[in-house]
């Protein structure tokens, strides 16, 4: 395996952070490509995170045999069920590792990923170059190439300055400016349904309203009672942001789509920060943390860029079964 | 039909006309009345004195009778706000301490004040310190003695921000014909003693949360730096995230944190989720008993 070998030494350069596309065309090819970088970490004496789908993390585990168990793994279905929740959480384990390099294995791209979904993870994949950036770390996120579509293919070839098939390393020709890719990403929504429910919010004292009709309407939609009160915290505090830097109003649409209930809020403002909501503000007191909440509560929230404002949509399942991407293409032996 | 307001409560109510503010100022001052509470009215002077007490009197006051015992006072509103020509934030805060000193003395069991905000409409000097005013009342109310109606014309937007500096807001037109009671304010803020505990209930949101740091640090100012600062929330139902922020803040700031007393799930787990203070904001059980809001 090409991870262990000499060739890698030079091939990732000097960089302090490294984010590494893993190209793989069949379940032996991810184990042993996500093991051996595994390896390298663990051979470096440093702390290493396997953040993959669950069933995936079991084909890592069973090639690392006796190495797994100096590993942290976590179920990247559930922690990376909203993909912008996945910077916050790597970062995390960076932080809880001062000045240690980390090493991470990082999969939120599967094929059952909606196109919601997917674009969300195209930006979360080009802005962790943003967010890591001189980060002693070492990310390696694998893409299978034999069950995504290419376009996924031609994306990861865009967010990740190096890559790997299992043979060789080589600098991505096609990596790009992160913003400017996830700015590409920032794809218009698809039109929320005629028979969605409506309302204008203008003035301070109409969250309060806001609140109770989006609490009965998630209740009607038999949104288990936690999640409602998860939902209004999420809506309330992007409502108050409409109020407050979003030209102070907003328009909020609410309706449910198979399995998932969807607010969004269309107003006029306009995001100065692409990082906003996708890792902590730098300073108390900094915009951006209700964002981050809002991502922290919610199951997917895409934001979009209008040419007269900014459309926020944010998905809550309705049901709690995190949804496994048990139709990758590879067949992983059960737990 | 009496409203629903207790002492402490402080809400902006938005009139469209000055018969919308004076059927508000009626229906006040005669709970009032009915409650052995002293009623102040800082009416605007722009009108005539003469003419708002007749038309309070036609709305059932007796106006008369109550200037000459002494429980309704009614005072020009320029003489405490625009004095010099100017709005001085500090200066006017001076009185509230004052009247309810004055009221206890009087064996009145609450004081409710009343004032006439139309003259914020005018481009007067210091009009900018408004809304950090109306914050400080709120603090001084949640002592929980005297109780605020602040009435602002309602031109379709609060400039000063004065809004959010309420525990509560509610249009004139809302509060008068709220016969059967259903209108109570969005929150409310009361600090006891022995112990020193702040009780909160309601929901606290952007429309009304830039009142809560003035009461908190009134509670800081109350409290016993040896022990930890205690605010019951039992009956807080939502509470956003910059409220959070702040209560964290507040356990950061005090040298032996914060215990939020019968604070509901919900909100203790985002509070546990936003919570980088290592530790200082403390929960614990509602007791009964004990002191409620």
């Amino acid at each position: 395996m090409s991870f262990a070998g000499n060739a890698w030494g030079n091939a990732w350069g000097s960089a302090a952070f490294r984010h590494i596309g893993l190209l793989h065309d069949t379940a032996a090819g991810y184990a042993s490509g996500c093991a051996g970088f595994v390896r390298l970490g663990l051979n470096a004496g440093n702390p290493v995170l396997v953040a993959v789908p669950g069933s995936h993390a079991r084909a890592i585990h069973d090639e690392l045999g006796g190495d797994a168990g100096h590993v942290v793994f976590t179920d990247m279905a559930v922690a990376g069920r909203n993909p912008g929740r996945v910077i916050v959480s790597l970062l995390d384990f960076a932080d809880s590792h001062p000045d240690q390099r980390v090493w991470v294995v990082s999969q939120s791209v599967w094929p059952t990923r909606s196109s919601l979904e997917y674009s969300a993870c195209v930006t979360q994949d080009a802005l962790l170059n943003a967010a890591f950036a001189g980060r002693d770390a070492t990310i390696l996120c694998p893409y299978d190439r034999s069950a995504l579509p290419a376009g996924a293919i031609a994306d990861a070839l865009r967010t990740h300055p190096i890559l790997n098939d299992g043979t060789n390393t080589w600098d991505s020709p096609d990596y790009t400016d992160p913003l400017g890719t996830a700015r590409l990403a920032d794809l218009p929504l698809p039109e929320p349904p005629q028979q969605a429910h409506r309302f204008t919010i203008t003035r301070p004292e109409d969250l309060r309203w806001l609140r109770r009709a989006i609490a009965d309407l998630a209740a009607a939609a038999s949104l288990p009672i936690a999640r409602v009160r998860q939902l209004t915290v999420a809506v309330n505090e992007l409502a108050s942001n409409s109020i407050e830097h979003g030209g102070g109003r907003a328009v909020v649409a609410i309706w449910t789509e198979p399995g998932v209930f969807v607010c969004q809020l269309d107003d006029a403002g306009t995001f100065d920060n692409p990082m906003a909501g996708w890792m902590p503000p730098p300073r108390e007191g900094s915009r951006g943390r209700g964002l981050l909440i809002v991502h922290e509560l919610s199951d997917l929230v895409r934001i979009h860029q209008r040419s007269d404002g900014t459309s926020i949509r944010v998905h809550i399942n309705i049901s709690a079964v995190v949804k496994e991407p048990e139709t990758y293409g590879i067949e992983f032996q059960a737990g | 039909m009496d409203d629903q307001l207790k002492p402490g409560d402080h809400v902006c109510l938005l009139y469209d006309t000055m018969d919308d503010q004076l059927s508000a100022v009626a229906r006040y001052a005669s709970t009032g009345f009915g409650s052995h509470q002293q009623v102040v009215y800082l009416a605007d002077a722009g009108k005539s004195f003469d003419g708002i007490v007749e038309m309070l009197r036609r709305k059932g006051i007796k106006v008369a009778e109550a200037l000459t015992s002494g429980q309704l006072k009614m005072i020009p509103a320029p003489e405490l706000y625009l004095d010099g020509g100017r709005f001085d934030a500090s200066a006017a805060l001076e009185a509230l301490p004052r009247w309810i000193a004055d009221a206890r003395d009087a064996g009145f069991a609450g004081l409710r004040v009343a004032t006439d905000m139309g003259w914020t409409q005018l481009p007067v000097p210091g009009v900018e310190q408004l809304a950090w005013y109306e914050a400080q009342v709120s603090g001084v109310l949640a002592d929980g003695y005297a109780m605020g109606l602040c009435c602002y014309p309602d031109l379709g937007d609060t400039p000063q921000k004065v809004g959010t500096a309420h525990p509560s807001t509610v249009y004139g037109t809302v509060y008068s014909s709220d016969i059967d009671g259903a209108w109570t304010p969005q929150l409310r803020m009361r600090i006891h003693r022995d112990p020193v505990r702040l009780c909160v209930t309601g929901e606290i949101d952007l429309s009304n949360r830039d009142c809560l740091p003035p009461v908190l640090d009134r509670l800081l100012r109350l409290s016993d730096p040896t022990g930890p600062l205690e605010i019951d929330f039992t009956g807080v139902s939502f509470a956003d995230v910059a409220t959070m922020r702040l209560l964290v803040r507040a356990a950061s700031a005090w040298p032996r944190g914060l215990t939020l007393i019968g604070c509901p799930e919900p909100i203790a787990e985002m509070l546990r989720m936003l919570d980088d203070s290592g530790g200082r904001v403390m929960f614990a059980d509602n007791i009964p008993d004990s002191v409620s809001p």
